[in-house]
């Protein structure tokens, strides 16, 4: 009779082993079913005509009908581009400001110091983009803007239409979004590069190796993995954009659309009248489908490259 | 092992997909709505429900059962003692209709949005504000009961209001609400400082267009510089010349007579204003963020940086902005370039706000006599509206119909919700000091002097081209505000810019629609 023998290693130990860390994720993995997989099927409602007295199962279908004004126009390719093009901005300065500010304040010697900078970089991510928003009229109000009456005057200039003429909206957007968001990768890289064991550093001085060699050869490819996570990450959303950032710092001014429409924004502006359930849903259904291939097919290229640091 | 689990957890998901799928179908929850997460309205949820137990019918029981309740939503601001009036408005049609009432209440910022969700929800609801703009979609979710089903039951309120009133909230032939009885017509006009009027001397009585506002605002500025002279918010609206027919998007020209959809913004009519709008911006008398401005006109007075501002005039306004402004104003009509007086009544001034009833009530009868009765009760009206009569008003000394708060009272400890153009019928109830005694009347002589649009009555179905909406609602908003407020530097360029998009969206498509459909109405007349 075998029954009794538990052999090493098998099935009923590993689970007790490991039964506690199951029982932990499991309210977390409860919680993502509901939230996150359940509502999947939603994405139906972008292919039907809601009408609510039959309900959504009992709608009609309309095929990819509710997905046309997202390409009718040329605002459409407008807000696509503008999309992209800001979040790929977005992407690679947040990338590059963090790990310089992270080095920067990793080598901070004073320990109160390194403390008050890490707070000082994360609080304007802390803030709401309502506030900012208001900041950054205070600066740039035509008629009582900090800029247009104290600044360019400092200069002899003319004060400028800011929130009438569109070209100056991309600088202003990427500083602004940058300013907000850099705090947060910063972080993640601070410690990153803390877990970094300081032998190697040590060594490298021994070589001669300079401050910059040494976080070209040691630090860079030690937080590699950090940095591969969190770009990938943000190339799933490179469809997304903050509306606070775009509908709230523009203050909704219809003569900056061409450089700071995205496609939250036109969807919100088309479709607030219209309440028309199934086209907002294509909306999203859009942005996160796209969003999906663009990372299996990032972390394909990355497979390729260095397959230990992809994500699956 | 790794590939069991993983297998159980797909499984899951799966059976949990089905279930959350199968069941009631207008009950579960929709995936991802609009994908912009609107940081704009307050996410802080306003509304309360004040529960009102239903008191047992003492004396006086009408036809009907004392258990049905019914539960109207309504858009307002939280009150002082509002349970207590609330309590009394159900005791009130427990003894006269057998129903007990709830409310739930919806604020100014976030109503739409709560309302959609209570709408697709299924929500306990029974009457709820249907805006006409949104009433085509309401219509064709299905989510508004027809009411020309009912009309037996809604002869008082009809007689009230006269049938071309009461009947003017539907499309094509589906009755989507009752309109709230309020002033049709609107006389727009310029209201200013009195202050400066004064100080200047300026003649209000000589100022009756447009132009004669030029010279006014010269003044101002030479005299004032650090205020601006006007706002620049509805200054092509306030003098309605055309039928707007619901949207921007094809409207009737000559104040409604006509009866061929044109495109608004191609008139010479409307580029003489805009280019009028834009002189007065480029010479200083409009704010320079008018574009981007979300202070209201009376605060800006109020603080101090504003001189004027246009917006319609009824009978009884000058007192309630007196009170917005916390200054004395006074008010002039503005007429026409040419001088005659431009009064029209379209569609859209009468059934701009609307009580429907939910697809969700459980009792569509006794909704609608609910309805019937708030649209005949005074009693009913001035609960809602002022409260309750003695504690949070009184009448005034030697009048029967004006009322003002009790002594020693006010604003901050009385019931006071004050939404005369929300309520079903605010004709039937007190007037408040402040407006003339025969306001009521003022307003259905507003009301009949009027020139009633060709389209009064008719309201166009855009279902159909929702595509070419959305687009065409996209370039109004990126034109319609600078060009209106003055702010951009070339208006013929931008309104040349303006119409270009609007083709290329589909304008033509929508215009054609309308005149169809327009064409179709008129014959049925």
């Amino acid at each position: 009779m075998e029954k009794a023998v538990k052999r090493p290693g098998s099935r009923a130990e590993k689970l007790k082993k490991w039964l506690p860390l199951y029982l932990m994720m499991l309210p977390g993995a409860i919680y993502i079913i509901i939230n996150n997989y359940i509502p999947m099927f939603g994405m139906v409602i972008a292919f039907k005509q809601v009408d609510f007295s039959k309900g959504i199962l009992g709608s009609d279908w309309v095929g990819l009908k509710n997905f046309e004004f997202l390409f009718a126009t040329e605002d459409a390719m407008v807000i696509t581009r503008n999309t992209i093009l800001y979040n790929l901005a977005f992407i690679v300065l947040n990338l590059f400001l963090g790990i310089l500010f992270a080095i920067f304040i990793c080598d901070v010697a004073n320990k109160r110091l390194k403390k008050v900078y890490q707070s000082a970089i994360l609080f304007p991510f802390l803030m709401s983009m309502v506030i900012v928003g208001y900041i950054v009229y205070a600066f740039f109000s035509m008629q009582n803007g900090i800029v247009n009456k104290s600044i360019l005057p400092m200069f002899g200039q003319e004060p400028i239409f800011w929130y009438n003429e569109a070209k100056y909206w991309p600088a202003i957007l990427v500083f602004v979004n940058t300013w907000k968001g850099v705090g947060y990768g910063c972080l993640i890289y601070i410690s990153a590069i803390g877990g970094i064991d300081p032998t190697y550093y040590e060594a490298a001085e021994l070589d001669g190796a300079g401050k910059l060699k040494q976080i070209w050869h040691i630090t860079l490819p030690c937080i590699l993995p950090s940095i591969i996570t969190l770009t990938l990450l943000n190339i799933g959303r490179i469809f997304y954009s903050d509306f606070g950032l775009f509908y709230q710092v523009p203050r909704d001014s219809g003569m900056l659309y061409s450089t700071t429409n995205v496609i939250d924004t036109y969807v919100y502006r088309g479709l607030m009248r219209q309440g028309n359930i199934g086209m907002s849903s294509a909306a999203g259904v859009y942005q996160s489908i796209v969003g999906f291939c663009l990372v299996l097919l990032s972390n394909l290229v990355v497979r390729k490259v260095s397959r230990e640091n992809a994500l699956f | 092992m790794k590939k069991n689990i993983s297998l159980l957890l797909v499984l899951a998901v799966f059976i949990s997909c089905v279930l959350g799928g199968c069941g009631n179908g207008s009950d579960s929850e929709s995936g991802s709505t609009a994908s912009a997460d609107s940081t704009v309205s307050s996410a802080v949820s306003d509304a309360a429900t004040s529960e009102d137990e239903s008191q047992e019918a003492s004396s006086g029981s009408t036809a009907g059962s004392g258990d049905y309740t019914i539960t109207m939503a309504y858009i307002g601001n939280e009150q002082p003692n509002q349970e207590a009036v609330f309590a009394k408005v159900s005791e009130q049609m427990q003894q006269d209709i057998g129903m007990s009432f709830e409310t739930i209440m919806l604020g100014f910022g976030d109503y739409q949005d709560k309302l959609n969700l209570m709408l697709s929800g299924g929500d306990k609801l029974d009457i709820f504000p249907a805006f006409y703009t949104l009433a085509s979609s309401y219509i064709n979710a299905g989510q508004v009961v027809n009411l020309s089903d009912y009309l037996e039951h809604l002869q008082d309120a009809i007689d009230f209001m006269g049938e071309d009133y009461a009947l003017a909230g539907q499309i094509n032939g589906y009755i989507y609400g009752l309109p709230s009885n309020k002033e049709g017509a609107t006389l727009g006009g310029i209201v200013m400082r009195k202050d400066i009027v004064d100080e200047l001397q300026i003649d209000v009585d000589a100022i009756k267009t447009f132009d004669d506002l030029t010279a006014v605002f010269e003044q101002v500025k030479a005299a004032h510089p650090e205020m601006d002279a006007i706002a620049g918010t509805n200054t092509i609206n306030s003098i309605p010349e055309w039928d707007n027919m619901l949207d921007y998007f094809g409207v009737l020209m000559d104040r409604g007579q006509s009866t061929t959809v044109e495109n608004l913004f191609e008139t010479e009519l409307y580029k003489s204003k805009v280019q009028r709008v834009n002189d007065w911006y480029k010479a200083g008398y409009i704010k320079l963020d008018a574009a981007t401005t979300t202070e209201t006109s009376s605060n800006l007075v109020k603080a101090g940086s504003l001189f004027s501002f246009l917006a319609p005039i009824k009978p009884g306004y000058l007192a309630q902005t007196n009170v917005d402004c916390n200054r004395e104003m006074v008010t002039a009509y503005i007429n026409k370039d040419d001088g005659s007086v431009s009064n029209i009544i379209c569609t859209d001034n009468v059934n701009f706000f609307n009580w429907g009833i939910a697809r969700q009530s459980e009792d569509k009868v006794k909704a609608m006599q609910f309805l019937n009765y708030a649209y005949s009760t005074g009693e009913w009206n001035n609960l809602m509206n002022f409260g309750i009569e003695g504690e949070d008003y009184a009448l005034v000394e030697g009048s029967d119909i004006v009322i003002d708060y009790p002594e020693g009272a006010d604003t901050a400890n009385c019931y006071h919700l004050n939404l005369g153009w929300m309520m079903p019928n605010q004709f039937t109830g007190y007037i408040w000091n402040g407006y003339p005694e025969d306001v009521w009347q003022q307003y259905q002589d507003f009301n009949a002097s009027a020139t009633y649009s060709k389209a009064f009555g008719f309201i166009y179905d855009p279902s159909s081209l929702s595509t070419e909406l959305t687009a065409l609602q996209s370039v109004l908003n990126e034109y319609k505000r600078p060009l209106e407020t003055g702010s951009v530097s070339d208006v013929e360029a931008t309104l040349k810019e303006f119409n270009d998009k609007l083709y290329a969206a589909g304008l033509q498509k929508i215009m054609d629609l309308k005149q169809e459909q327009l064409d179709a109405w008129l014959a049925q007349q």
